[in-house]
């Protein structure tokens, strides 16, 4: 299988899930030394990059199941745990697999959550993001159409794309002023 | 949120990496640097997938609101699965055309209900069209190209009728109220999960992507678990496939807009892509029907794939009346 099918499998079967692991990831392993659950979240997508998708029943479930290993491990590795809190964390195995339980937001919600987050991203890094995605023009299209380097038009994706992410999380209220404060001086006047 | 810099770090850099793969080709500077990155650090390599996979969904969303700028009201959104951009206006057109179909089949259905039935009413997605609409209860269903369905909600239960075609339902849980799939005489029943409904003829397939179903069919029954295939003729024992998770994703690209195949004959694969178009594919060079073809195309771009599998096998496209004929050279 190529590796733009394992990405297709990752969009579809996995991103869906990670708030409930990051959230039960938060949940349980807040004060242990050495965790932090960006770390477990990165690592725990370089693994299911790696699986073999034919023995994985529930891409559910197997995201947990990593990520409670990958807390198991690091927590082996640090001389400064308790026999309590490894305790703990063994006693996980049994990992949260309600087939239900916040999967992903219904189209509707998705698209209100897109629209809410198009209308607050600064206005050039919309437009951008509204050019590739929607128009689908080229990236080169897209630095013609806008008067601007290609380069500037990545730095906009990027922008786009990290605030999208941070903004479709169930949960989330989606406020990442730092990055949206750092755009170009006209984006701050015409966002609206 | 409280995060850490540099793990934010690390998913600034991975979706620079992404956004830049997306313009082209990486020159074997960029290449050289991208890997030196991934292979500083397995956060690297998990946080670049991710990204991907995030740039990847955008693609997922940007289906989902286009067409549908106020989905608020009637929760339905339509995805133009052939949609390039020169070719916007004239799928507009068509799309008008099918709401004006839409409105006078609805009307025939009402007619035809019985005043104490619940009120069903139809949806359809034309030749090329795939739409995802929001049910009254919040399930999804996504209808493929050329697809009728009948949709009877009432307080004891959530009934679909599939006239024709194939569609794909991310069911809401409600155990009060059973979640029902008829079509040519087959029940298909769940109380929460991920499937899709196929009618061809008289035969059935249905696909499980989550979750259980249960399916009828004059005195046959029986359960279908996530990742199986069932198919149901009419006078031939049920038969059920297990398929992995590659073929399920595969069976279930539809529903993006992109149509991915992977060991299918050349043949399957055609008639597959002449689903999506009113343009026909025909392979009138001999000897290729059963040639094994791996490749991903958004559905509708017929064209694209003929060409493609023109350059592939040594073939000619040879444009008549609606119809792409690929001949030897």
């Amino acid at each position: 299988m190529g590796s733009d099918n394992r990405i297709e499998w990752l969009a579809r079967a996995v991103l869906p899930h990670e708030a409930d692991v990051r959230r039960w990831l938060v949940r349980h392993t807040r004060g242990a030394p050495g965790i932090d659950p960006d770390d477990i979240i990165q690592e725990s997508y370089a693994r299911l990059l790696k699986a073999d998708l034919g023995k994985i029943g529930s891409a559910r479930g197997y995201f947990f199941t990593v990520a409670r290993n990958l807390v198991a491990e690091t927590l082996r590795r640090s001389r400064t745990v308790t026999i309590e809190l490894m305790a703990d964390i063994d006693a996980l195995n049994v990992v949260d697999n309600e087939p239900d339980s916040e999967r992903r937001l219904n189209a509707r919600q998705e698209v209100e959550r897109l629209q809410k987050s198009l209308a607050g991203m600064p206005k050039r890094c919309r437009q951008a993001f509204e050019l590739r995605k929607f128009e689908e023009l080229s990236q080169r299209e897209i630095a013609e159409r806008m008067g601007i380097s290609q380069s500037t038009v990545e730095k906009h994706l990027a922008k786009a794309l990290l605030l999208l992410a941070q903004d479709m999380r169930p949960g989330e209220s989606g406020s990442h002023a730092e990055l949206r404060r750092d755009d170009e001086p006209e984006a701050r006047d015409q966002r609206d | 949120m409280n995060r850490k810099p540099e793990t934010n770090a690390i998913d600034e850099e991975a979706t620079r990496w992404a956004v830049r793969a997306d313009a082209g080709p990486l020159s074997p500077e960029e290449e050289a640097a991208l890997n030196a990155w991934l292979e500083a650090d397995v956060r690297h390599v998990g946080a670049y997938a991710r990204a991907q996979a995030l740039w990847l969904d955008a693609d997922r969303l940007a289906a989902l609101a286009r067409g549908g700028q106020a989905p608020a009201e009637n929760g339905q959104v339509t995805i133009l699965a052939s949609v390039t951009r020169r070719r916007t206006a004239i799928i507009a057109a068509a799309s008008a055309m099918a709401a004006t179909l839409l409105a006078v089949a609805g009307v025939t259905v009402f007619l035809q209900q019985p005043a104490a039935g619940p009120a069903a009413h139809v949806e359809m997605a034309e030749i090329g069209e795939i739409r995802r609409i929001v049910l009254d209860d919040g399930s999804m269903m996504t209808l493929n190209t050329g697809s009728t369905v009948q949709i009877a909600f009432s307080e004891q239960s959530r009934s679909v009728h599939l006239d024709d075609g194939e569609a794909a339902f991310e069911v809401s849980s409600d155990p009060s109220r059973p979640f029902l799939v008829h079509t040519a005489g087959t029940t298909v029943r769940v109380v929460g999960t991920h499937f899709v409904v196929r009618r061809h003829g008289d035969g059935v397939l249905v696909t499980v992507a989550e979750g259980e179903v249960a399916i009828e069919r004059g005195a046959d029954s029986l359960q279908a678990n996530a990742l199986m295939a069932v198919q149901i003729g009419s006078g031939s024992v049920p038969s059920v496939r297990h398929l992995d998770e590659a073929a399920l994703s595969r069976q279930l690209s539809w529903q993006t807009g992109r149509l991915l195949f992977d060991g299918e004959t050349l043949a399957e694969a055609i008639t597959e892509m002449n689903r999506y178009s009113p343009v026909r594919i025909e392979l009138a060079a001999t000897g290729l029907a059963s040639e094994r073809f791996v490749g991903a195309f958004r559905a509708g771009d017929t064209r694209t794939f003929a060409e493609t599998v023109a350059t592939a096998y040594e073939l000619r496209v040879v444009e008549n009346n609606g119809v792409l004929r690929l001949t030897r050279r």
